[in-house]
């Protein structure tokens, strides 16, 4: 089965505890259809991981409404799953453990099939061997891997990325990129990926459309389809085509970007 | 954090002496270092007694081991100890209950906090000398105006510690709980009580040592027997030697079980293991 998401004239406004109000979302259109991989990109505070907390249902929108399959989202369901930019493992679980979290909700399943899905995610993300360890023994990669295979393990339609390689090193986040594609497989499952970034080599590289995102309040300044076939090796980000989308899309959000630091 | 020791990157075949008790030294370090620490602290002990070599004024470890020979065949003396064991057992574990449930109180409930938590840093501050005389005169000379007043000084350490162990978890991982939809229960026993075990253990064993310290204070002023009353009897007889067994008995339960709690640390959070 698979989904798709209405986001309709969707706002998000905030009270700061200072009183002052933020108009973080103003006025999102968008339409995710099942087997893409979507990227949101933009600069810092422009209500990009507000609004995939929306339609995460961990938020309300505050005007708008966030359709999945016709009805409106009302909070987080298990055909939802997200990956946190910090990985938030819980220290007191090894790694099979950790991965087990979310599979522990569903009571359809026994101890046993929920034992052999922790350990297929395992071999997905590649930790095989390292089963037993816990949080603190591994690198910021490994706990992101971690972190990816605890919301592939619920077999979600759609998983919703906030971030996730912001917290590690260049060449590891270059290899994460690579292998991410492997890991989720979206094309062939149907699934909807939402990922949010800061990296616009990143959301090209990773997405089949890349959504780009003003200073608050955050609206789609743009709409852009990545042409090059999925799975893509690194490569790709020496084509000049690959070179003219990155450059467009800087141009687009260079003036926001602008205004985000000068906040 | 423990030190990363440098192992070398060849075998060395040095196989003197000096190298051999360095072998022996660096596997058993930290119980050669503990019996370093208590062997020194007697001599240091022992020497001072040879300074002052008065033993109406001071013992040394030496006499004070022959007066704990001579004292373990008087009842009077166990007696004492049964009285403050319990005192301790029944104060601190009190001071672990109520300490669990307010700190679990205050730390799940905002308006519970707010209203609370003024009333119950006065309390803390408070000191126990004070309260002392005040449990006698309400509970009695009896032993219950003891327990009354260790529970009420080592309350405080696990009430503060068990509501800072739950808001710690609860701020890192609230999200992960309601982004996987977790109810309330699964949220409490898979998220919020491992989580909050070390910082309750910590609470925990500050507890205890107030609570040892303050069965001194909670005898006082005034009991029918205990190590504290035992302690205050010898001062005023003169009996320095009895004095000093009474304090090396009460800093012996103070280590002892300081001992256990962080045995049931290791136990309940064996994940701990490689990162202290």
């Amino acid at each position: 089965m698979s989904s798709s998401i209405q986001v309709e004239q969707v706002h998000k406004t905030f009270m700061k505890p200072t009183g002052e109000t933020v108009h973080a979302v103003g006025g999102v259109d968008m339409d995710l259809r099942p087997g893409t991989f979507y990227s949101f990109v933009g600069p810092s505070g422009c209500g990009k991981t507000t609004l995939l907390h929306m339609i995460h249902g961990l938020l309300p929108p505050t005007r708008g409404r966030i359709l999945l399959d016709g009805t409106e989202v009302a909070g987080p369901t298990p055909n939802k799953a997200v990956v946190f930019q910090q990985a938030l493992l819980l220290p007191w679980r090894n790694v099979t453990d950790n991965i087990k979290f979310g599979l522990e909700n569903d009571s359809t399943k026994t101890a046993t099939e929920r034992l052999e899905i922790c350990d297929k995610y395992t071999q997905i993300v590649g930790l095989r061997g390292f089963e037993s360890h816990y949080p603190h023994e591994l690198s910021g990669g490994m706990q992101q891997r971690v972190n990816l295979a605890r919301a592939l393990a619920v077999d979600p339609e759609i998983l919703l990325m906030d971030e996730p390689f912001a917290s590690l090193d260049a060449q590891t986040r270059l290899l994460m990129q690579e292998e991410l594609q492997r890991m989720i497989d979206w094309k062939n499952s149907g699934k909807i990926v939402v990922f949010v970034t800061h990296d616009i080599e990143e959301a090209v590289f990773l997405s089949d459309v890349v959504f780009c995102f003003s200073f608050r309040p955050g609206t789609i300044m743009k709409e852009i389809k990545v042409p090059f076939p999925t799975p893509r090796t690194l490569r790709v980000k020496e084509e000049p085509e690959f070179l003219q989308i990155k450059h467009d899309i800087w141009e687009l959000l260079a003036d926001e970007a602008r205004k985000a630091m000068e906040e | 954090m423990s030190k990363i020791q440098d192992v070398p990157l060849e075998e060395t075949q040095d196989s003197s002496f000096v190298a051999s008790v360095k072998t022996v030294y660096n596997r058993h370090r930290i119980g050669i270092n503990f019996c370093l620490s208590v062997v020194l602290a007697l001599l240091t002990w022992e020497f001072i007694d040879f300074v002052f070599d008065d033993p109406d004024f001071f013992t040394g470890p030496v006499a004070v081991a022959l007066e704990f020979g001579v004292l373990i065949y008087e009842p009077r003396f166990w007696e004492n100890i049964n009285y403050s064991g319990t005192e301790l057992i029944y104060g601190f574990g009190l001071a672990m209950i109520l300490g669990v449930v307010i700190g679990a109180a205050v730390a799940f409930s905002r308006t519970l906090d707010e209203m609370f938590s003024p009333i119950l840093v006065g309390l803390y501050a408070t000191p126990r000398s004070v309260a002392a005389p005040l449990f006698i005169i309400w509970l009695g000379l009896g032993i219950a105006s003891k327990v009354g007043v260790i529970t009420l000084a080592s309350v405080f350490p696990v009430i503060i510690n068990t509501q800072a162990g739950i808001k710690n978890v609860q701020g890192e991982f609230r999200m992960l709980g309601r982004a996987f939809n977790i109810s309330f229960w699964a949220m409490l026993t898979k998220i919020i009580v491992p989580g909050s075990l070390p910082f309750l253990i910590a609470g925990l064993r500050l507890g205890y040592s107030r609570s040892v310290v303050t069965i001194m204070v909670a005898e006082l002023f005034g009991a029918e027997a205990g190590i504290g009353y035992m302690i205050d009897h010898a001062t005023q007889t003169f009996h320095v030697a009895e004095m000093m067994v009474g304090i090396s008995l009460l800093t012996i339960m103070g280590i002892a079980g300081n001992e256990i709690l962080k045995g049931v640390e290791r136990w309940a959070t064996p994940y701990r293991k490689t990162l202290v």
